[in-house]
């Protein structure tokens, strides 16, 4: 062996990270994914559709994997047992190996350039593909983080908390956020017999999802139910340790226990010193790069290109944590996909009432926009209820260019997916805008040209 | 006072039980004769508007509705029937002329149904048309005088020395008979033209006009020229295979045809030439047509327009002097004459006319027949005879009594769902037949339809070869005027003269 | 893989369509029985759209790129071996995200035992669906 080629051996020893050992203590892996939610998973079925061999390793500060954090409430609300909440299962992880878990170990910090991961227990892992997918930690307002009876609702361990203290005598809860999650926790919390006090900063209930007449009839549902709803409101100090606290009017509320439910952040604090462009969370493109080179991330941990902006923010929603993460994944594994923009877009049923929204619901002059202006909107607010009593509302927004910007469905929310892709399509609604916000709108609505290929055999 | 309540034809018995207000009766009627009371929360019939016509029977899930004759008795008049009574109790209110649908439904003798076959017993034996070769081909044309013979080449092989005139090959000798776009829906003249094209026969036109779009079915289209001429140009004459010039029709002789305006479209107004939502009104008289030797002048016009390529036919219905007027028409060159008896079919007649003007076809056709014989001109046109052909024995019977080929019109409606409510004038036809409503017009749907019109002519043709078969017959041109394999039973002397048939018991 | 077609051309809104998916899809199978006993408590997975004389019926697509699938939550959403899109009803806990992505507006609520997501099902144990036979006029087809 001639003195060049041992030069090289020497090399590349030092550099790559190609599935062979290292320094004692480090371990590579070609796919990195830290997290283990819905972009993950979709990251690692994306990967697998390019890549069928390189290997993939999944960290997640959690102890439970693959599982869908939204159902936590029906777990609360004793509506479904814990087996129940898992996406994937046991055959997952075997039909998509070379495929290996570390759960229960956070990372801890991600060096771009050495291409390194440092996580729990002094472990460090080298990557040559790093997928940021680690989701968000709930906010917890100042004025309650002391309290000692403080939880949050956002991982299965926080319901199971709950639900100890519910089973150890817990009667009464205050709820601060009345967003989707407050409202589903508050939900499972009556259904459970906790009596429940909701407290939140906006004018109504779901702020960013509903309008204030769609609030309206949904607080009264609350209420009817037995929620009592403090709207324009906050906790301004706690006493005894949060037994007792104050609002902003003044009220004085005692309680068991209190819970933060007033959204999530970015769980992104792993990413300081790592010099990767952040914002609230990861920035990324779309097409899920970050600015560091073979670092993508996906879900709720990245600010991804909003749908009508372009602009780069959270869009923390199952859908697009699924979109996203995939995009990551193919790409990661070498592919080119773009995004489309993430569109917001919810729905929600809280003690019967139900309610879908996407897109922009509340257009105005200070909502930042450019292209709402001359935003139309076509309200149905003298619809009949349903046969068994439920409310009906129904709002469309359109923009200036005669496309549909956004939709509320309140009440009767069936065939509410056709306006979602209307909007998603950016697809001109002019000519059929009357019988889209009509009582018996329906597909054939939305032109001939449109449904006739796609109901239609194929012409042999 | 308006008579309304004694005008009520029909009763809606609905099975409360079944019912589970479905609604598809109130959607299905485009006579209105159900509603869904909301408040009540249950399907209501209103009697007076059911025109009869068993949709709703027909596509009721549960089958909870019957639809009968309203029991509302008079006292039993067989003279002043209910339905005399009706009729003057109408117009007495209204001041106006009835109006019906389809033939006529009044009880006059059927000469078909008192018409016998023969069948082979011991000598000439019968013949099983599943084992042997059956020929139900038929051509219509002028035939030549006689047949000259030269033998061509070196093997000296025999050709035909006479031209021949042009013909129209038939494999069954079962056409469609005239019914215009316009009186039906486009969908129904689409389902005739794929049927008779897949069956290998012919469909008529009428006087709607050929729409362009049906063209890949003129090498199976007969295209009408009628007294109001609509759709008439020389591409129209030379796109089909044949032109029958019509100078009457059984249904409504002596007088011309009615399409109201509100049903003339876009598509018809195209088809027709006509301005959109005009009334078509056809004259009663072709008005260049004033004696037999006009006629002759347009069927040679006619044949100098389609370069004598394409056979000529005249339709007259059956009246009185049909004999005479026959022989009139073979003379003046027509190669086909189409009767048409007093029990065909229209879209809308006066009822006076429909039930009292014309004679049976039966009585026609032979009497026709008879007279170009006695004259020695059969050869030189073939008849075709129509109105109320109603299955395969009436067409071996009308062969037999001197036909060529036979139409029917009544009976292919009936094939694609026509339950004979006779409200055809009014548009609303609910089994998407007579109509021109878009909302109607789609029930009529011309895959279903054109499979069940060629099913019929299979079944007939199949039924026709079993009684050729059983009276030892293998083509159907040995049955041509045949008169002496039938029989009469219950007839008069003068009508078996007529017919020129024996009683059934005599001998040959 | 063969769905359910529609021919809007010859579809005439009788609605037969909905009653049999309805009657399919019941406890009793029986039209009479079901309809006296179950009507309002689900719908039939087959929609009879109209536009004036223009109508079809519409059910779900069982598209390729399902947004169905990708949306749901408990991964009750699934496209089975057969390549049809099915809502497994034991894990659906109907929290209508289908709903809100379904381009067609197919899905919808059943909530006769517990409330889940209820659409075509393409009549796994029938030769030809219900829909398409019931159509007295062939405006379905099976292809």
């Amino acid at each position: 062996m001639n003195k060049k080629i041992k030069n090289r051996r020497h090399k590349s020893l030092k550099h790559s990270g190609g599935g062979r050992i290292g320094k004692p203590g480090e371990s590579s892996v070609k796919y990195l994914i830290v997290g283990a939610g819905p972009a993950a998973i979709a990251a690692i079925e994306a990967i697998r559709k390019r890549d069928k061999r390189g290997a993939i390793t999944i960290v997640s500060s959690e102890k439970e994997v693959f599982y869908s954090r939204p159902l936590i409430s029906y777990l609360l609300a004793d509506d479904i047992g814990e087996e129940n909440l898992f996406y994937r299962g046991e055959d997952f992880i075997s039909a998509n190996a070379p495929l290996r878990i570390i759960a229960g170990a956070p990372a801890s910090s991600i060096n771009p350039r050495d291409k390194t991961a440092a996580i729990a227990y002094g472990r460090v892992l080298k990557w040559e593909k790093l997928i940021i997918a680690s989701g968000g930690v709930p906010i917890v307002p100042p004025a309650i983080l002391g309290a000692k009876n403080l939880r949050t609702f956002t991982t299965i361990e926080d319901a199971r908390r709950l639900d100890a203290d519910i089973k150890s005598g817990a009667k009464r809860a205050v709820v601060v956020g009345g967003g989707f999650i407050g409202l589903k926790c508050a939900e499972a919390l009556v259904k459970r017999g906790v009596s429940v006090t909701l407290v939140e900063l906006a004018m109504h209930v779901l702020p960013s999802l509903l309008d204030d007449v769609s609030a309206g009839i949904f607080q009264k549902n609350l209420e009817r139910h037995g929620v009592s709803v403090r709207t324009l409101s906050s906790v301004e100090k706690i006493y005894d340790g949060g037994k007792k606290l104050k609002l902003s009017g003044g009220e004085v509320i005692e309680t068991d226990i209190i819970i933060s439910a007033v959204g999530v952040r970015p769980n992104v604090s792993f990413l300081e010193g790592s010099l990767i462009r952040m914002g609230k969370g990861v920035i990324v493109g779309d097409d899920m790069r970050s600015s560091a080179d073979g670092v993508f991330a996906a879900g709720d941990a990245a600010d991804v290109p909003e749908f009508f902006s372009g602009a780069r923010r959270a869009v923390p929603i199952w859908p697009v944590a699924r979109q996203t993460g995939a995009i990551a994944g193919e790409n990661a594994a070498g592919g080119a996909a773009r995004a489309a923009g993430a569109l917001t877009m919810n729905s929600i049923e809280v003690f019967g009432l139900a309610v879908i929204s996407a897109g922009s619901v509340n257009p105005s002059p200070d909502s930042g926009t450019a292209f709402l202006d001359g935003a139309a909107v076509e309200t149905a607010d003298g619809l009949a209820d349903l046969p068994d009593g439920t409310p009906r509302y129904k709002k469309l927004v359109f923009d200036g260019g005669g496309r549909l910007a956004g939709f509320i469905m309140l009440g009767d929310v069936e065939r509410a997916g056709i306006y979602t892709e209307l909007i998603k399509n950016r697809a001109s609604v002019a000519a059929f805008k009357r019988d889209l916000a009509g009582d018996s709108f329906g597909f054939i609505c939305v032109g001939e040209e449109n449904w006739k290929k796609r109901i239609m055999p194929l012409e042999v | 006072m308006r008579h309304k309540q004694n005008l009520v034809e029909f009763k809606i018995i609905r099975d409360r039980e079944r019912c589970i207000q479905c609604e598809v009766c109130a959607r299905q009627c485009a006579f209105e004769a159900h509603i869904f009371d909301a408040d009540a929360r249950e399907m209501e019939s209103v009697d007076a508007l059911c025109a009869g016509c068993q949709r709703c029977v027909s596509l009721c899930p549960t089958r909870a509705l019957t639809v009968i004759k309203n029991p509302q008795e008079f006292r039993p008049d067989s003279y002043w029937t209910k339905n005399v009574l009706q009729g003057i109790y109408k117009q007495a209110d209204t001041g106006g002329v009835l109006l019906s649908g389809m033939g006529t439904d009044k009880i006059y003798k059927s000469y078909w149904d008192r018409i016998l076959l023969d069948a082979s017993q011991v000598t000439n034996p019968s013949i099983d048309p599943l084992r042997e070769p059956m020929e139900l081909r038929t051509y219509l044309g002028a035939k030549p005088e006689k047949i000259e013979l030269r033998s061509v080449g070196k093997t000296r092989k025999p050709r035909l020395a006479v031209k021949l005139a042009p013909q129209l090959r038939l494999e069954t000798p079962i056409m469609f008979s005239a019914m215009s776009y316009g009186a039906i829906s486009y969908n129904t003249i689409t389902a005739l033209a794929r049927a008779a094209a897949k069956s290998g026969t012919f469909w008529n036109t009428g006087e709607g006009g050929f729409p362009k779009a049906l063209y890949e079915y003129a090498p199976h289209t007969i295209v009408q020229v009628a007294s109001g001429r609509f759709g008439v140009h020389s591409g129209y004459l030379n796109a089909a295979s044949a032109v029958e010039i019509k100078i009457g029709q059984g249904a409504k002789p002596g007088i011309g045809g009615h399409l109201p305006g509100e049903k003339v479209s876009r598509l018809i107004s195209e088809t027709r030439m006509i301005p959109e939502g005009s009334d078509a009104i056809s004259p009663a008289p072709h008005h260049d047509i004033y004696s037999i030797e006009d006629l002759a002048q347009l069927i040679g016009a006619l044949k100098e327009a389609t370069r004598y390529e394409k056979p000529i036919s005249v339709k007259i219905a059956a009246v009185h002097n049909a004999a005479a007027i026959a022989s009139g028409i073979v003379r003046a060159g027509a190669d086909i004459v189409a009767i048409d008896g007093f029990r065909g079919g229209t879209g809308a007649a006066p009822t006076r006319i429909r039930d009292n003007v014309g004679i049976p076809i039966e009585l026609a056709l032979a009497s026709v027949d008879e007279r170009l014989r006695k004259e020695g001109i059969r050869h030189r046109a073939s008849i075709v005879a129509g109105g109320g052909i109603r299955n395969s024995a009436d067409v071996v019977k009308a062969i037999a009594l001197g036909a060529d080929a036979v139409y029917i019109a009544t009976s292919a409606l009936v094939a694609v769902g026509c339950h004979m409510c006779q409200k055809c004038y009014t548009g609303k036809c609910n089994w998407g037949i007579a109509t021109q409503n878009d909302y109607l017009v789609k029930r009529l749907n011309p895959d279903i339809a054109s499979e069940r019109l060629s099913n019929l002519l299979k079944a007939w043709s199949r039924e026709i070869k079993e009684m050729l078969g059983g009276m030892g017959i293998d083509a159907i041109e040995s049955l041509r005027g045949n008169r002496l394999r039938l029989r009469a039973v219950d007839m008069t002397d003068t009508e078996m003269t007529i017919l020129g048939i024996k009683p059934a018991g005599e001998s040959l | 893989m063969k769905k359910i077609y529609a021919k809007p051309e010859y579809c005439m809104a009788c609605r037969l369509c909905e009653i049999a998916c309805f009657v399919k899809h019941s406890k009793s199978k029986k039209i009479i029985k079901a309809f006296r006993e179950e009507r309002g408590e689900f719908q039939a997975r087959i929609i009879v759209e109209q536009s004036g004389p223009v109508s079809f019926a519409l059910q779900c697509r069982h598209c390729e790129d399902a947004g169905c699938i990708e949306a749901c939550l408990t991964g009750a959403m699934t496209r089975n071996p057969d390549g049809a899109v099915v809502c497994d009803e034991n894990k659906c806990v109907g929290c209508w995200s289908c709903i809100m992505v379904c381009p067609y507006g197919v899905i919808n609520h059943d909530r006769r035992r517990k409330k889940i997501a209820a659409k075509c099902d393409l009549c796994p144990d029938k030769n030809t669906p219900a829909c398409v036979e019931a159509c007295p006029n062939e405006a379905l087809v099976y292809e």
